[in-house]
């Protein structure tokens, strides 16, 4: 049986908190907005870093992230909800951008690689497989990419991730399929990503 | 088919996990959350989002208020006037009243009552309470001041620092706490690798046609400055219009080791070289006070707006300078790689992109286009062509006969009208 966990998964403790933070923060308490940030700042931080290897603009998106989270707080219908909130309008704001970006570089014919500029501890081989895997995420739609993201890398369960995404769990379920096994055909048309993966299952690792 | 709860998992599914392993190790751990970001967070929500939705009487006397405050920007905008910073720049607000503005992209950490700029760009106002944060460290230097407002730009690329100071006076320290540099008010402070020096933010100079030879001004204390870590070309001060002097050249050889190799097609030392302005690009003419390599630049005297008529491409006309050379015989750029150098001076709110094109049988195809750049740094352009090259209009075109070559620069704002002043240099092909 493979152990899998979505990272920093909710307990019900931190729900009884979340819950608790939300409603102050709706009352106006500044020091539980500031909590809720400090709580989910991280969260966020990784998760555009994973969705976003450059750094230019992460910085903003964190920003754009909790400007978005304050100001639809009094749309959280269950408090106890609140880091599937934050992380739903993190993908959100991460797609957002990411179309965006993609039509500014057809309009403008911009080089908008983002690369692994961040790679700069691995040796030469890792970083030109992450430089690989780069464009051929780069290659995936706004959605696939953010479903990526949710299921493979966060580890969410398809629930979570119908839920950040808004969908139901048929529609979540059939467009997961259909991105893994377009991010599948992907890495298997690429030699090093291909290789790269091979010796992954080899290794037996899956948890990560 | 459920990926989380199973072992039966599919061959797709773990080159899946294949590759968000991979994502999770470049990308790394979480990090904790930085303060600062929470300070700018307060600044751009301004307390209004933290509290509950406004009721429909209070949204009415909101949006009325937005409708006013949005005139009076947008009057201010069309006439031109500079906002005091870029969209996207960050401000920060430090102990002891100190302000500090960050560029969009910069990276910055707070280090006791030191500002970090780890690359790119800040201003600093300092203030007067105490523990105020009155320096600015960069790549080894330490800047510092009492009362000022001062500006720094940091390439870690290029080992690049640039000091501009508004008001007061600053203080540049090498890493080893020698003060190597005092710079008042309206002076800016330059460093490289390859030198250090101090020069005046004064008016355009006069055009060289007309200017008679001059002989650069006194050094001041600024102007033997030691550079902290290599061997610097001192005692000259370049202002912003040295000329050479008799019988003798400048060399300024931004561009280092690059310089060393064989020269470019275009060098810019002697003339020219056929080049000539269209669009924002008023006047051509060859510059003695900054080049990449050599002792000489192509200077396009440029003056941006974004208003008045648009071309075919919807573009405004006097939003995109030029400066286009015609190549007779046509030549064949199939897998050759042409190299552009260029250095903006402007004000430094000024922001703008720059790129190249080819003509080859009607078609352009171009480089690809850098944007949202500041002034004040040389930057490299390159470009390899294909057979096929990705064209404005859509499909490709070859370049297999290329009459035309055209370097471009366009202002993107903030400002709606602005001078500049471009350096073009060791433009090759390859």
């Amino acid at each position: 049986m493979i152990a899998r966990r979505a990272e920093d998964e909710p307990v019900p403790d931190d729900e009884a908190r979340d819950a608790a933070l939300v409603k102050a923060a709706l009352a106006g308490d500044a020091g539980a907005c500031r909590a809720i940030w400090e709580l989910y700042a991280p969260l966020v931080g990784r998760t555009l870093r994973r969705f976003f290897a450059t750094s230019s603009e992460r910085a903003d998106l964190g920003q754009e992230v909790f400007l978005r989270v304050f100001k639809r707080l009094h749309e959280l219908r269950d408090p106890t909800e609140l880091r599937r909130f934050v992380m739903g309008t993190c993908l959100g704001v991460a797609r957002n951008d990411l179309r965006r970006r993609k039509i500014r570089s057809i309009i403008w014919f911009t080089s908008d690689t983002d690369q692994f500029a961040g790679a700069g501890g691995a040796n030469d081989e890792t970083r030109d497989v992450a430089v690989r895997l780069r464009r051929m995420l780069d290659d995936l739609g706004a959605e696939d990419r953010s479903l990526f993201i949710a299921r493979y890398v966060e580890k969410m369960d398809l629930k979570e991730v119908a839920a950040v995404h808004k969908m139901s769990l048929a529609t979540t379920r059939r467009r997961v399929a259909r991105m893994t096994k377009r991010v599948s055909m992907r890495m298997k048309g690429d030699d090093a990503l291909a290789e790269y993966a091979d010796a992954f299952a080899r290794s037996g690792s899956v948890s990560g | 088919m459920s990926v989380a709860d199973t072992d039966t998992r599919t061959g797709a599914e773990r080159e899946c996990d294949a590759a968000a392993a991979l994502v999770r190790e470049v990308a790394g751990p979480s990090a904790q959350a930085d303060p600062r970001a929470w300070v700018a967070l307060q600044l751009q929500v301004g307390g209004a989002a933290l509290r509950r939705r406004p009721g429909p009487r209070r949204a009415l006397v909101a949006g009325a208020i937005a409708v006013m405050f949005a005139a009076v920007a947008l009057a201010v905008w069309r006439r031109g006037a500079a906002p005091s910073g870029s969209a996207g720049d960050v401000v920060m607000a430090l102990e002891g009243g100190s302000r500090a503005r960050v560029e969009k992209g910069s990276q910055v950490r707070l280090v006791s009552a030191s500002l970090v700029l780890e690359d790119g760009s800040a201003e600093l106002t300092v203030g007067t309470g105490p523990g105020a944060v009155k320096e600015i460290r960069a790549g080894g230097y330490r800047i510092q001041a009492a009362a000022a407002r001062f500006e720094i730009h940091w390439w870690r690329i290029d080992q690049r620092l640039e000091a501009y100071v508004y008001t007061g006076q600053i203080t540049v320290s090498n890493e080893r706490g020698r003060a190597v540099a005092t710079v008042d008010a309206g002076q800016r402070f330059v460093t490289t690798g390859a030198g250090a020096r101090a020069t005046d933010t004064g008016a355009a100079p006069p055009p060289l046609a007309t200017e008679p030879p001059r002989t650069p001004r006194k050094a001041t204390k600024t102007d033997t400055v030691a550079p902290p870590r290599e061997p610097a070309k001192l005692g000259v001060v370049a202002t912003r219009d040295p000329r050479p002097r008799a019988g003798g050249r400048l060399s300024y050889d931004a561009g280092g080791d690059d310089c060393r190799g064989e020269p470019a097609r275009w060098t810019f030392d002697e003339a020219a070289g056929g080049f000539a302005a269209a669009g924002a690009f008023t006047r051509l003419s060859i510059d003695r006070g900054r080049a990449w390599c050599g002792s000489g630049s192509l200077l396009a005297d440029a003056s941006f707006t974004l208003d008045g008529p648009r071309d075919e491409r919807n573009m405004l006309v006097r939003q995109t300078g030029h400066a286009v050379v015609t190549l007779d015989p046509p030549i064949d750029l199939t897998n050759r790689t042409v190299t552009v150098h260029l250095f903006v001076e402007a004000d430094p709110s000024f922001r703008f992109g720059a790129g190249f094109y080819v003509q080859s049988a009607g078609k352009k195809a171009n480089s690809p286009w850098l944007q949202n750049q500041m002034p004040g740094r040389w930057l490299t352009l390159r470009h390899t062509y294909g057979v096929e090259n990705r064209i404005w209009e859509g499909g490709t075109a070859r370049v297999d006969a290329v009459s035309k070559l055209a370097i471009s620069v366009w202002i993107l704002g903030p400002v709606r009208i602005s001078k500049a002043r471009v350096y073009i240099d060791e433009v090759d092909i390859r």
